[in-house]
């Protein structure tokens, strides 16, 4: 055996392994056979049971819709141009919000990580700040910015704000102290330098740990924003329960599970790309 | 003959790179020094062990040699001046090999070169002239989690390499890897050291490692029984011709003589 392989026994064993490409190709994403197969088994179980309790009224009736009608409901969505919109539109104060809500979450998590004094200074604001839900901020939110796509943003921002926070936070200040004693002695230890070649890179599974519980915390806040008349998919799930079309509002909350799913998928990608180096 | 007389000794022969005089050290919190009036002198391409048992301070010696910590009392001289202050003066090499899990191989060597007014080019050749005397080139590419101990060690000691350092300062860099693999970096060291010739300032509680690869050998211990700061009882020149073998009578007599001081 080479040495490389000796070092890689991962990368001899995956060849033999690997006996069909479709299940090479699932193993990618973490997914193996028997776990797609049982997974797909619970989503069909999930759908019986839901039809079970339309056909025989399990809930009041009118308020449950048929599964098989909700693929018809959501061409009907996308043909009467409201799907797309609304789509764009949650986006837009989704973005702004996590963005914003993120970078102010990992700057001040991060300032107060590293400096004593301004963690001092802030420790019993986040105290008296932190219990606060998100949701508590829309009346201010409508105060300050009316309905619109800002007031969003700025309850987005809340929610994600002490999830990367307290990510930063702690991811920082966990960083092992022998790591900066390297930088010392190899003369490393100026400020920035310090942060970009240690700080950052040892935080870096917590800062982005928290940046991934914020892209699915921001889609809760945003769709209960929403409801209170925001444009977007939440004012469209409220909309169609106000005249009883059930079926629609099923096709916006699998929207909703959708777009998140593509978030989250890509910030997967992208977290795993950033932290290569860790041990398989 | 006294430690004094022979330092002067040393002294007068070569030129001491690393000088250190009436050393103490206090650990925050403890209610007596570890060590105290520790004095001793590295001299220009000169290979030195300091050798003791654990808890007398060997590593907190070399760690303010290594300007990491301040001493209490006492001063360090490297080269004529502070211990931190000089970029190219010194390197270390820690007990763990201490990479960076997040940077590549290449990376981790290359990181004490940053600030030194180097081209990339330069830089490039450093890290692989020093990957080259370490037999780790193969490797530039890996991420340090890919690497075993010992490789992971030989990495660190490419990065101490890799700055040219006229004092390379050694805590302890072989106790974490297995017989075998200690012996092999024994040997690659020693190669290294012929090679460069830099001095070396090295740590550790194997008696027969510091005779293998020294000089000369200080004797670091308790006084009283351990009540008092520790401090350099012994210094022992090593006057045996390279390459050095264990079998040899003579290593087993210099190895025996320095048990006996640390008794």
């Amino acid at each position: 055996m080479s040495i490389a392989s000796s070092i890689h026994p991962s990368t001899t064993v995956s060849k033999r392994s690997d006996h069909s490409i479709g299940v090479k190709d699932l193993s990618r994403f973490g997914i193996g056979s028997r776990r797609l197969w049982l997974g797909l088994t619970g989503v069909a179980a999930f759908i019986a049971i839901w039809k079970l309790a339309f056909l025989f009224h399990w809930v009041r009736p009118g308020t449950l819709p048929d599964p098989f009608a909700v693929p018809a409901a959501f061409a009907g969505e996308f043909q009467s141009h409201r799907l797309l919109p609304a789509i764009g539109s949650s986006l837009i104060h989704y973005v702004w919000g996590l963005g914003l809500g993120s970078l102010a979450g990992f700057l001040v998590g991060l300032a107060a990580a590293t400096s004593r004094g301004f963690d001092d200074f802030q420790s019993l604001l986040a105290r008296i700040l932190r219990p606060i839900p998100p949701l508590a901020w829309v009346v201010f939110a409508i105060a300050w910015f009316q309905v619109s796509h800002a007031g969003a943003a700025f309850v987005i921002a809340i929610g994600v704000f002490w999830v990367n926070y307290f990510a930063t936070f702690s991811g920082v200040r966990n960083v092992d102290p022998r790591h900066y004693e390297l930088a010392r002695a190899f003369h490393q230890d100026g400020l920035l330098r310090r942060i970009f070649t240690v700080t950052l890179p040892a935080a870096a599974p917590s800062i982005l740990a928290g940046l991934r519980t914020g892209v699915g915390q921001a889609w809760m806040t945003l769709i209960a924003a929403e409801l209170l008349g925001v444009p977007g998919m939440g004012q469209e799930m409220n909309a169609a329960a106000g005249v009883g079309a059930y079926d629609v509002v099923v096709v916006y909350m699998l929207v909703i599970s959708a777009v998140y799913g593509i978030c989250d998928g890509s910030f997967s990608i992208i977290e795993n790309r950033l932290l290569r180096w860790r041990p398989k | 003959m006294t430690i004094a007389v022979r330092e002067k000794d040393m002294m007068a022969k070569t030129e001491p790179v690393l000088v250190a005089e009436k050393l103490d050290y206090t650990f925050p919190g403890a209610d007596r020094p570890v060590f105290g009036g520790v004095d001793f002198a590295l001299a220009k391409g000169e290979f030195l062990s300091l050798v003791g048992g654990s808890g007398v301070g060997k590593s907190t010696v070399l760690r303010c040699a290594a300007g990491l910590l301040e001493p209490g009392a006492g001063r360090i001289v490297l080269q004529g001046g502070k211990a931190h202050s000089g970029r190219r003066r010194r390197s270390i090499v820690f007990q763990d090999s201490r990479l960076l899990p997040w940077q590549t191989v290449e990376a981790n060597v290359a990181y004490g070169l940053h600030g030194l007014g180097l081209s990339r080019q330069e830089i490039a050749a450093r890290v692989e002239d020093a990957l080259k005397l370490t037999l780790m080139v193969d490797y530039a590419k890996r991420w340090p989690s890919e690497l075993s101990g010992g490789q992971q060690q030989r990495v660190g000691i490419a990065r101490a390499l890799a700055v040219e350092p006229s004092v390379l300062l050694m805590d302890e860099p072989f106790s974490a890897v297995d017989a075998l693999t200690r012996g092999r970096l024994q040997a690659e060291l020693l190669n290294i050291w012929e090679r460069r010739r830099m001095a070396v300032l090295f740590v550790t509680h194997d008696i027969e490692e510091a005779v293998l690869l020294s000089d000369r050998i200080l004797v670091m211990g308790g006084v009283m029984g351990g009540s008092q700061p520790a401090c350099i009882t012994n210094h022992n020149p090593v006057d045996l011709a390279r390459p050095r073998s264990r079998k040899e009578p003579e290593f087993f007599r210099v190895a025996a003589t320095i048990a006996d001081q640390l008794q």
